[in-house]
């Protein structure tokens, strides 16, 4: 059998029994390699004689001690990379086996009763759209969307946050979301869409990422820019720190209105007090005809700045980039 | 040269500690300490030059520390499994006309501390020996026939 090492890899993690190669040059009659003999045998004379002495001198030890040490400096060096590799394969099969959630659920869906309300029927309508999706309870999902059941469902006990939409064409009325801590133990927030955008058929946008997430993007911005949902209006949204205390977001046509929740905490690992903002970029504000926008084209987002005013003053800028799990 | 590592890391065969340097980089500190006389030892009687034999004997443990992530060889580890890569070690530098020092640039250990003079002199000797490890070096990878010879003298008429 001619097979490849590679080949010979998978098929041995695959329980096969693969016979060992052996190069058919340096095979001998009894169907032992030289390099066999070499290895593992051949030294049995060798063993069986006294270790050889050698007078160490001081130049011999300090070179010895010498190569002791970068070979140990080498060992560490490899532990460390090999830790890293590791760490970044755990997160990444975390991140993978996580919903990473963030859906646009159709109002003319059929509603259904959720476990807990959020008193906002607004996000009633979401939580219970995305739940009437759930072949699990009777709903029917988009063949090939990977939705977590119970994504769309408030985690029993746990806090809760309004958020107000800053969305000038609400026709007055205000529009608020919520952020959450679903039953699979991950920050969600839902928020419903303007008016106009629902007219198009969006009722919102619900969102769900692995607190652990989260936490790594707030350690190094204090706000994860976390979706951006386009339609007549595109939602920019995210989850930010405790310490952020209001959100500047600029764009071509200037300021926009960006509003921050309170801070709350939702009881999950990794995360403090933690607050969700939204801020709204009406369609053609954006130099994009609102059909155009709900075809789902993306706003160019490097024409917008993101700065988060902290607590103790300082201004922080953060790239105005929806963060995504690597998959 | 100072001895050093726990007690614990001492009393591990030389498999074990091979095995630990995933989780304990410095066991293989203890795995040189134990046997880089016995293998400098081998390699100085070979070669009869002490800047040759430390550059080999570098080599020999690079070359260690760098299989000690596969499973063959920590089952193996032992003092013939490095002379073996000693022997093998000497038989490329011989093919090469310079001493091995593939896996330690490989690893960023710092190489080639000697002057051609030693190395003329150690390719001398492996040129012109009849038994012993330079012999074997010298006939490395010679193919069946040679492996059979080797294997004969080796294990002589006991095998």
């Amino acid at each position: 059998m001619n097979l490849s090492s590679k080949a010979r890899r998978t098929l041995g993690r695959w329980g096969f029994r693969v016979p060992r190669r052996r190069p058919r040059s340096e095979a001998d009659a009894d169907g032992m390699s030289y390099r066999d003999i070499v290895w593992e045998n051949a030294m049995e004379a060798y063993h069986s004689s006294p270790d050889p002495q050698i007078e160490v001198t001081p130049y011999i030890a300090a070179r010895l001690d010498a190569a002791k040490h970068e070979l140990l400096l080498k060992a560490n060096r490899m532990k460390r990379e090999r830790d890293r590799r590791m760490a970044e394969r755990r997160r990444r099969m975390v991140i993978v086996g996580a919903t990473t959630l963030s859906v646009l659920v159709s109002a003319g869906a059929t509603s259904a009763v959720i476990g807990v309300t959020t008193g906002v029927p607004a996000i009633d309508e979401i939580l219970g759209v995305h739940q009437a999706q759930d072949p699990t309870r009777g709903g029917s999902i988009a063949e090939g969307s990977s939705v977590d059941p119970e994504a769309g469902s408030i985690y029993p006990g746990a806090p809760v946050v309004d958020v107000e939409i800053p969305s000038e064409d609400a026709a007055g009325k205000p529009l608020t979301g919520v952020g959450f801590t679903s039953l699979s133990r991950r920050l969600c927030y839902a928020l419903p869409s303007p008016p106009e955008s629902k007219i198009r058929g969006h009722a919102g946008t619900l969102t769900c990422q692995p607190s652990g997430f989260v936490a790594a993007g707030l350690a190094k911005n204090h706000l994860v820019l976390l979706g951006v949902t386009s339609g007549t209006h595109f939602i920019l949204s995210g989850i930010a720190g405790e310490d952020v205390e209001s959100i500047e977001m600029r764009g071509p046509d200037g300021p926009l209105r960006v509003n921050v929740s309170q801070a709350w905490d939702p009881g999950l690992p990794d995360l403090g007090q933690v607050r969700v903002f939204v801020g709204v970029v009406i369609a053609d504000q954006a130099g994009l005809e609102n059909d155009e926008a709900a075809t789902n084209r993306s706003l160019d987002l490097r024409a917008y700045q993101l700065k988060a005013h902290l607590a103790d003053g300082r201004v922080m800028t953060v790239p105005a980039e929806p963060l995504t799990p690597p998959v | 040269m100072k001895s050093e590592g726990s007690g614990g890391r001492q009393e591990l065969s030389d498999p074990d500690l091979l095995a630990s340097i995933d989780g304990d980089p410095d066991a293989f500190g203890v795995f040189y300490e134990r046997h880089v006389k016995a293998v400098l030892g081998m390699v100085w009687r070979a070669v009869r030059n002490d800047n040759v034999a430390l550059e080999v004997t570098t080599e020999v443990f690079a070359k260690a520390l760098k299989l000690s992530s596969r499973p063959r060889a920590r089952k193996h580890a032992s003092r013939k499994w490095l002379i073996g890569i000693a022997i093998e070690t000497l038989a490329i530098s011989y093919r090469t006309h310079r001493v091995e020092d593939r896996v330690r640039r490989k690893l960023g250990v710092p190489v080639g501390r000697y002057s051609e003079e030693d190395w003329a002199g150690v390719e001398e000797r492996i040129r012109n020996a009849t038994s012993g490890p330079l012999y074997d070096a010298a006939n490395f990878g010679g193919g069946a026939s040679v492996a059979s010879a080797l294997r004969r003298r080796v294990f002589g008429n006991a095998r």
